[in-house]
C-alpha cells in the first residue's frame, strides 16, 4: 500500500532500524512497508500513525492503492 | 503476540521433522528389508537404476547426516540471534514458506498413489527422492530464513 512512512521517517532523522524499534517490528518489516511490498496489520498501522502523530489515512494512501 | 510467532515453535517444528527424516535415512541404510523392496533394474533408465543402486549401497545415511547438520546450523543461528519473537512481516514470510512445503506435499500424495496403482517399480526410490527433496528444500529455505530474519 502506498504510504508516506519513508518521508516522515526521514523528516524525523530516523533509520529503518530505529523506527522498527519504536513500533516493535524488524528493520525488514519497515523496509517492506516503505517499498509497498507488505501491508501492515491495522495494529501496526495504528502504532505507526500514533508514532508520527497523524491519522492512519494520512499515513497510508488508501485511495491510490489497490484494494485486496 | 501469538504463540505461533515464537522462534521456539519454529525450532521445535524443524527439529521434530528433521529427526524423523534423518532417523529413517540413517537407520534404513543397508537394511536388508529395505534393499529387498527396491527395484531390480526393471527399467532401462540410467537415472532410476543409479538412484536405486545409490540407496542400496546405504548412502542415504549421508543425507541423514546432512539433514542433522543443517538442523544444527539452523538452531545455532536461532540461538546466536536470540530473537524473542517474529514480527508480522517475518511471520508472513514464514507462512509462505510452509505453504510451499504444504503444496508440494499435496501434489506428492496423488502422484505417489498414481504410481502405486499403475506401476509399483521404483516406488520406494520415488518416495525416498520426494522425501529428500521436500525435507532438504524445507531445511535450506529455513536456514536462509533464520539467517536473513
Amino acid at each position: 500500500m502506498k504510504n508516506s512512512v519513508k518521508v516522515r521517517r526521514l523528516q524525523m532523522g530516523l533509520s529503518q532500524s530505529e523506527l522498527g524499534e519504536k513500533v516493535n517490528v524488524s528493520r525488514q518489516a519497515i523496509n517492506a512497508i516503505e517499498n509497498n511490498k507488505f501491508d501492515p496489520s491495522i495494529w501496526l498501522a495504528y502504532d505507526l500513525a500514533t508514532f508520527f502523530s497523524c491519522a492512519i489515512e494520512e499515513l497510508f494512501n488508501f485511495e491510490e492503492s489497490e484494494r485486496k | 503476540m501469538t504463540r505461533s510467532s515464537s522462534p521456539y515453535i519454529h525450532a521445535a517444528f524443524i527439529s521434530i521433522i528433521s529427526l524423523f527424516y534423518a532417523a529413517i535415512f540413517i537407520f534404513t541404510s543397508n537394511h536388508s528389508e529395505l534393499n529387498s523392496m527396491l527395484a531390480n533394474g526393471t527399467l532401462q533408465s540410467t537415472i532410476w537404476n543409479g538412484w536405486s543402486t545409490f540407496i542400496k549401497a546405504g548412502n542415504m545415511r549421508f543425507f541423514g547426516y546432512l539433514i542433522l547438520l543443517l538442523t544444527i546450523a539452523i538452531l545455532l543461528t536461532m540461538f546466536i540471534k536470540k530473537q524473542r519473537h517474529y514480527d508480522e512481516y517475518q511471520l508472513s514470510i514464514f507462512i509462505k514458506l510452509l505453504l510451499v512445503a504444504g503444496i508440494i506435499s499435496i501434489i506428492m500424495l496423488p502422484l505417489i498413489l498414481f504410481m502405486l496403482l499403475s506401476d509399483r517399480n521404483y516406488l520406494v526410490e520415488t518416495l525416498f527422492l520426494f522425501a529428500l527433496i521436500q525435507n532438504l528444500g524445507l531445511l535450506t529455505t529455513s536456514f536462509f530464513y533464520v539467517v536473513k530474519y
